[in-house]
């Protein structure tokens, strides 16, 4: 008896280091599909012994690509710690910087990683990417280079620099806004906001209306029964910052709602030799594996079902057509995590614009409030672009870290990417090797959620049993080693 | 001359992903980039797979991004270096170690013990060999510790300057230039030689004890040291132009050490003891000088941030583990 094992290696268009792994038996019917994070860097367990108020700095080295996210969940966990609340002003900065932060990435995602799939889709392998959407969709790709330029330039006005800021400091943000910077933020938040609006226009010409994404939208293998996890608004709105944190089951039946400082009676984690990355999971529920109704998922599209409304023009526009649709609520498709996506880019861009046209002026007052009384641990949560961010740090007497829990929103996905892949490859599996088609069809899954794999974690020890013929994903022999894959 | 575009890889480490995203904020000048090169590998944007890598025979420049943190990536690391013309360290992670290279003096054991602490179910599977995960290296390593490269771009993520003398060389080389020996980009002086709160006479900066970064309102326009906060501008390389000091927090180090800066840690000590509490020395004595320096409560955390892998701290321990043995 001899199994093949497919290797997808390294998954591609997405940030981070991952991979499939696929066993199929002799009569070639898959067993077993595994996503697999390859990486880790060990935070948690580098970050004890440091500095807490050092922690912003270096915790935000987890993702370049969402490291405003962690460096302000971090900061929100350094105030906890500290006792520390930040004046108006200070909260209504790291607001504006979250809201660009999700812009960055999700345009990041949708340009460069995801619309290759859906505007050319019939493209060979070597032209479904930036090469060539410069060839097809020129005025596209001018608009999001130019895109790339204003995003950083407002994250330089913000933190200096565009990828791991120096902004946050515990109480507050580190300096002032001039009346200079303010004018320039107003100027550029104008150029955004028509980059976002076409590139948006664009979605929904193109790929919205497209068969390949209209097919994706019905297939029953991206959908995903599970529970939904995200921060609300204490009026139920869509929220990346404040507020509390909202599970809902498959149905759309609230559970639970909670103080992000709570999430340890809420949250646990499971972890596996088969991933390097956690798998936090429902506590009441208890950890059930791969199974959909048992698994959290959180992002773009979690967020758009926990919530109730949508507190902007134009975003809840798109939210209602994205409603009319694919509603009723709760939403499963994976694939809609893209619209969702697009959603949340309009929604940001113009929270950024009421903030700057706002009666709060952003230079006046203090931008650091020091007051405060040190307690021994604090939580700090936010909603990064990829879902709900988690930062927990324990301190001794002379504050420095004794524990570290950090949750990402990769992680939370993580169970809910493994289920989905089960389907997808049982779908997509056919001709029993693993054509360049079969691995995008297997892609575009793990896509949609945009994982972060560099947001990683963890592993335990291996054994070996049942011979199992290994070969690689062009379908090459390369030998005949000993073992089982995951039962 | 190339007889076809020239072909470029870019190859991860342990990565953040933040050098991917300095790659593509290059916008209007990333398309130089891929209009000059045949991009042969770039898992953030290209469906290439690994065994692209491992059948082409050579590749004409790489760019290196992340630490070296389990055997995968030394091996890739290896193969990438053997099949290149020109390898490029990009980042500061691939040449000195960077943040992940915190974890340097914590094995691999101790790191999976100390991350499954907050896990509360945990479940063994047997796996294929192959399919087993990467092993963890003991010691977190750079690039530089493995192989050598031919162009050294540091930063944390490089800065606009660097990227900008970056994408001249990618362009010149396309354009059948040749590298003229070993380049390391970017302005070699430290940061306080660039910096606009750096006193009058550098000699003269006096520090009143040392802060922590809580303790205080930082003030704007004052050199940092002189507030009593460490800030690593007088040993590391001023290849940014300073956006951390002028958004109002000391440096961190993240482009790596100025020239003649051997080991930044101890350069940076160095520095304190004949700056900090100049005006008391006589009555504190030395006594009481080490006594402020304990204020610093994590020396590797603030002193190595990003070079720990590199340091004489880490050299000194693993020749002390050959004794051992």
């Amino acid at each position: 008896m001899s199994d093949k094992v497919f290797f997808i290696d390294p998954v591609t268009r997405v940030e981070g280091v991952s991979r499939v792994v696929i066993q199929v038996d002799e009569r070639n019917e898959v067993k077993n599909v595994l996503y697999q994070v390859t990486e880790l860097r060990g935070f948690e367990a580098f970050c004890k012994g440091r500095a807490v108020e050092e922690m912003p700095r270096i915790t935000s080295a987890i993702c370049g690509v969402c490291s405003w996210s962690h460096h302000l969940a971090s900061g929100k966990a350094v105030d906890s710690v500290l006792g520390r609340e930040p004046p108006e002003v200070a909260v209504k900065l790291r607001e504006f910087a979250n809201y660009i932060q999700i812009i960055d990435s999700h345009l990041l995602h949708l340009c460069i990683m995801a619309l290759p799939d859906f505007v050319l889709s019939n493209a060979p392998p070597k032209l479904r990417n930036i090469v060539g959407l410069m060839k097809s969709e020129p005025e596209v790709i001018k608009v999001i280079l130019k895109s790339r330029r204003v995003i950083k330039s407002i994250e330089e006005v913000l933190g200096g620099k565009p990828v791991h800021a120096a902004f946050v400091v515990p109480g507050g943000v580190s300096k002032k806004l001039t009346k200079d910077e303010l004018d320039e933020l107003t100027k550029l938040v104008k150029d955004l906001m028509d980059q976002v609006s076409f590139i948006a226009d664009f979605f929904n010409e193109s790929v919205v209306n497209s068969d390949e994404f209209q097919g994706l939208l019905r297939d029953e293998s991206y959908r995903v029964k599970s529970l939904y996890i995200g921060l609300v608004s204490p009026t139920g709105e869509l929220e990346f910052y404040d507020g509390g944190l909202r599970v809902i089951d498959s149905e759309g039946r609230e559970v639970f709602k909670f103080k992000a400082s709570d999430y340890a009676k809420y949250i646990a984690e499971h972890s596996s030799d088969i991933s390097y990355s956690k798998f936090p999971y429902p506590k009441w529920l208890g950890w059930r594996g791969f199974s959909e109704e048992y698994v959290f998922r959180a992002g773009p599209l979690a967020r758009l079902n926990v919530s109730e409304r949508v507190g902007t023009e134009r975003a809840n526009e798109e939210y209602k057509y994205m409603l009319e649709v694919l509603g009723p609520k709760p939403i499963h498709n994976t694939m809609a995590y893209h619209w969702a996506r697009v959603i949340e880019c309009l929604y940001c861009v113009e929270r950024m614009q009421e903030t700057l046209t706002d009666d709060v002026s952003l230079m006046e007052g203090d931008v650091v409030d020091v007051r405060g009384e040190p307690k021994e641990e604090g939580v700090g949560v936010v909603e990064a672009p990829r879902g709900t961010l988690i930062h927990h740090y324990e301190v001794d007497e002379e504050l420095v870290t004794t524990n570290v829990n950090i949750i990402t929103p990769t992680a939370i996905n993580n169970a809910a990417i493994n289920v989905e892949l089960t389907k997808v490859v049982a779908k997509a599996w056919k001709c029993g090797e693993l054509t360049d088609e079969v691995v995008n069809e297997i892609e575009k899954s793990i896509r949609a959620y945009d994982p972060c794999n560099s947001c990683a974690t963890h592993t335990l020890n291996t054994d070996s049993d049942l011979r199992v013929l290994v070969i690689n994903s062009s379908n090459r022999a390369l030998e005949v080693l000993s073992g089982v894959v995951h039962e | 001359m190339f007889v076809s575009k020239p072909t470029l890889a870019i190859v991860y480490g342990a990565i953040c992903g933040g050098c991917d995203v300095a790659l593509v904020n290059l916008g209007e000048r990333l398309a130089i980039i891929l209009e000059n090169y045949d991009i042969l590998y770039w898992p953030a944007a290209v469906d290439s797979k690994r065994e692209t890598l491992e059948k082409v025979s050579s590749i004409d420049v790489s760019i290196y991004m992340g630490t070296l943190t389990n055997s995968e990536e030394v091996e890739l690391a290896k193969l990438v270096r053997s099949k290149s013309r020109v390898l490029i360290a990009y980042g500061t992670c691939a040449i000195y170690g960077g943040i992940p290279g915190l974890r340097a003096l914590i094995n691999a054991s101790q790191t999976l013990k100390e991350i499954s602490s907050t896990t509360t179910t945990v479940e063994e599977v047997r796996l294929s060999r192959v399919a087993e995960l990467p092993d963890l290296l003991d010691r977190v390593k750079s690039l530089i510790d493995v192989v050598e490269p031919d162009v050294i771009a540091p930063g944390c993520p490089p800065s606009d300057s660097v990227n900008e003398t970056l994408v001249d060389i990618l362009v010149d080389y396309a354009k059948g230039a040749k590298l003229e020996g070993k380049v390391f980009i970017g302005d070699p002086n430290s940061l306080c030689s660039k910096c606009e709160r750096k006193p009058p006479e550098l000699s003269k900066i006096s520090m009143p004890g040392i802060r922590r970064l809580h303790e205080l309102k930082l003030v704007e326009d004052k050199c940092f040291l002189e507030q009593g906060v460490l800030c690593m501008g007088p040993v590391t390389r001023a290849t940014c132009d300073l956006p951390c000091i002028k958004n109002n927090l000391p440096c961190i180090g993240c482009s790596g050490p100025a020239l003649n800066v051997e080991d930044m840690g101890l350069e940076m000590v160095s520095v304190l003891s004949s700056i900090l509490l100049v005006e008391r020395e006589k009555e504190l004595l030395e006594e009481g000088l080490s006594k402020e320096l304990d204020k610093i409560v994590d020396l590797i955390g603030l002193l190595y941030r990003y070079t720990l892998p590199r340091s004489l701290l880490i050299k000194l321990k693993s020749s002390g583990g050959r004794n051992e043995r």
